[in-house]
């Protein structure tokens, strides 16, 4: 099975008032077709902007290094500009975003903004495309598609407006749906409606998935495999079910314990101290260690390596090198 | 979406009045060969009708070559009407454009059109327009609204430049991008439509200012040429007369007064009911 979008040595800054702030330094990972793989991290860890700069929607202030690679169906998407990057963009990576009331324009309805991405990329009048959009409308579960296509944005609710968004990210089967926190605006019962809907049809469609939260819960349920950003590197890598069994970093470790489980009583729930450094001043040395439980001396001044740890499964921490035994 | 704009702009008595009175101006100046009672050229009778005050005949009274003022009253609110629409539209399509264009561009292109539009707002607009106005002997409506037009759409560019940067911020706006939407259809059915409320309100705003600026010019003698009856250039003419005959510039000056008020109070209602705060 080819790789569909390769990622290599992702690397993003910013000149800010501040200083430089390195947002995303040296991302690599890569999604198969058909797989979904989760990106998880605490606010601030770059996840977001690793999403943007695949699509290369990060604006002007944002540079990405020219070592950086994005590679989707072998093509690097770093080298393409003008028609052939909007050819790419809502046709073949498709993506929706945290708050559905914002993502869409207040003062179209539902169904120009569907038919829009459909005009974008294909060729068909303007009644294929209202059949086309009304059936995504009822593809995504919402109900009475025929009324919601002439509905403005402000007269559906917040589930239903993520629906929306994903009707028009589905709109023209793209092979990589990247979803940056799609259920984090919504209440928690719609959380689990939209998680599922996006399950099925990413089944259905047989499309791919990139995941973006900062709810471990959501990759659980979802994701084949799963990358924890911290400080804008990927900190772990591995297979769902392995990183919840056995994951090698502190901070994942420390991030699983934060999750309120029924079947352990405690009186106060596991914290992590401190919060992330801001980007401008990363820590020297692996940048968890100020807040990591499990430091060892070198971990202050020595920056790890990406420890290989079994296949599809690496860490970025001296626990996990293989020279750990023999290690002062 | 648009009756609802509506019934929020005339929810106010004053707005409702002053979209009375700009209806009435706009129908009157529509219908002023039907409606005005007398020719306002026409001498009526410049022994006998010389400077009459107002009267049943002569509402206005008559101006000192015996012309019926109302009529030329009426006449006068199709000229300064049809000017000010004009030229409106003339600079809100130029501040539009440049506006849009310093927005989406950004960078090199932007910061040149900014400092050109700094520049241009830098000259006193009415000294700017007598310089213009100065190379033609004799000016004609389109002339005027050309250049009434051409010298005002430099506030517009800005408050549109800045409306495009905010729509580019907001996330439906990343969402268009990301779903490969052309920059042509960005433009029409993303940031056009949101940037659409403080243009209109620009534009009611820019019609008083219009009306104003043209009026002045008639009264400096650069506005449109003589018989055409125009409100500044009757106050003008009435300069040596008004203190016998106060009428030959207080009708004049009132008209002016009132559209420039009214369209004010419009601006402002339909500013206050376009703010997504207020509501």
């Amino acid at each position: 099975m080819t790789t569909l979008l390769d990622v290599r040595d992702l690397t993003v800054h910013f000149d800010t008032a501040g200083g430089r702030a390195l947002a995303v330094d040296g991302v690599s990972f890569r999604i198969d077709p058909g797989e979904t793989v989760g990106l998880v991290g605490e606010s601030g860890c770059g996840k977001t902007v690793t999403a943007l700069s695949i699509l290369r929607l990060l604006d002007g202030e944002a540079v990405t290094s020219g070592a950086s690679v994005i590679e989707f169906e072998g093509i690097n998407l770093r080298n393409l500009e003008g028609e052939d990057l909007r050819a790419v963009r809502g046709a073949k990576i498709a993506m929706i975003f945290q708050e559905p009331s914002a993502s869409l324009n207040p003062v179209l309805t539902v169904g120009l903004q569907i038919t829009e991405t459909l005009h974008a990329h294909r060729d068909i009048d303007r009644h294929a495309a209202r059949t086309r959009a009304i059936d995504l409308l009822d593809l995504v579960g919402i109900p009475e598609p025929d009324e919601r296509f002439r509905a403005y944005p402000h007269q559906l609710s917040g589930g239903m407006q993520q629906r929306v968004m994903i009707a028009i990210a589905l709109s023209c089967e793209p092979k990589l749906l990247i979803a940056d926190e799609p259920t984090t605006a919504l209440d928690v019962t719609i959380q689990a409606q939209i998680l599922s809907l996006l399950h099925d049809l990413k089944t259905e469609l047989g499309m791919a998935m990139m995941l973006i939260t900062h709810d471990l819960g959501v990759v659980a349920g979802m994701a084949d495999r799963v990358a924890v950003m911290y400080g804008g590197q990927i900190v772990e890598e591995a297979p769902t079910r392995q990183l919840f069994a056995s994951p090698q970093h502190p901070y994942t470790r420390a991030l699983l314990d934060a999750i309120p489980r029924l079947d352990r009583v405690t009186d106060r729930l596991p914290a992590i101290p401190g919060s992330v450094p801001p980007a401008t001043a990363w820590p020297s040395g692996c940048r968890f260690h100020p807040r990591c439980s499990k430091r060892l001396e070198r971990c202050a001044t020595d920056a790890p390596d990406a420890f290989t740890a079994g296949p599809d499964r690496y860490a970025r921490c001296w626990l996990a090198a293989p020279d750990q035994a023999a290690a002062p | 979406m648009t009756r609802d704009l509506i019934t929020r702009t005339l929810h106010s008595r004053r707005a409702k009045v002053a979209f009375f009175v700009v209806s009435t101006l706009a129908l009157g100046a529509l219908l002023a060969p039907v409606i005005t009672p007398h020719d306002p050229i026409a001498q009526l009778d410049l022994v006998g009708l010389k400077l009459a005050a107002p009267s049943w005949q002569h509402w206005f009274g008559t101006d000192d070559l015996s012309r019926d003022l109302l009529s030329r009253i009426v006449y006068g609110a199709r000229i300064s009407l049809a000017v000010a629409a004009l030229s409106v539209a003339l600079s809100i399509t130029c501040g539009t454009l440049v506006g849009l264009a310093a927005g989406l561009a950004g960078g090199a292109v932007d910061a040149l059109l900014m400092r050109l539009v700094d520049a241009l707002l830098a000259v006193p607009r009415l000294i700017l327009l007598v310089v213009i106005l100065a190379f033609w002997p004799q000016i004609s409506l389109p002339l005027l609204v050309l250049v009434l037009g051409v010298t005002s759409w430099f506030d517009t560019s800005r408050l549109v430049r800045a409306e495009v940067l905010l729509v580019r911020e907001r996330p439906f706006y990343a969402a268009a991008v990301s779903a490969g939407t052309s920059t042509g259809r960005l433009v029409r059915n993303h940031v056009l439509p949101n940037v659409a409320g403080p243009i209109i309100v620009a534009a009611t705003l820019g019609i008083g200012q219009i009306i104003l600026v043209e009026a002045g010019l008639s009264f400096l003698g650069i506005g449109i040429a003589r018989p055409t009856p125009s409100w500044g250039r009757m106050i003008a003419d009435s300069q040596e007369i008004m203190v016998s005959a106060w009428w030959t510039a207080a009708f004049p000056g009132l008209a002016i007064v009132v559209t420039v008020v009214a369209f004010s109070v419009l601006g402002d209602a339909l500013r206050d009911a376009l703010d997504p705060k207020a509501s």
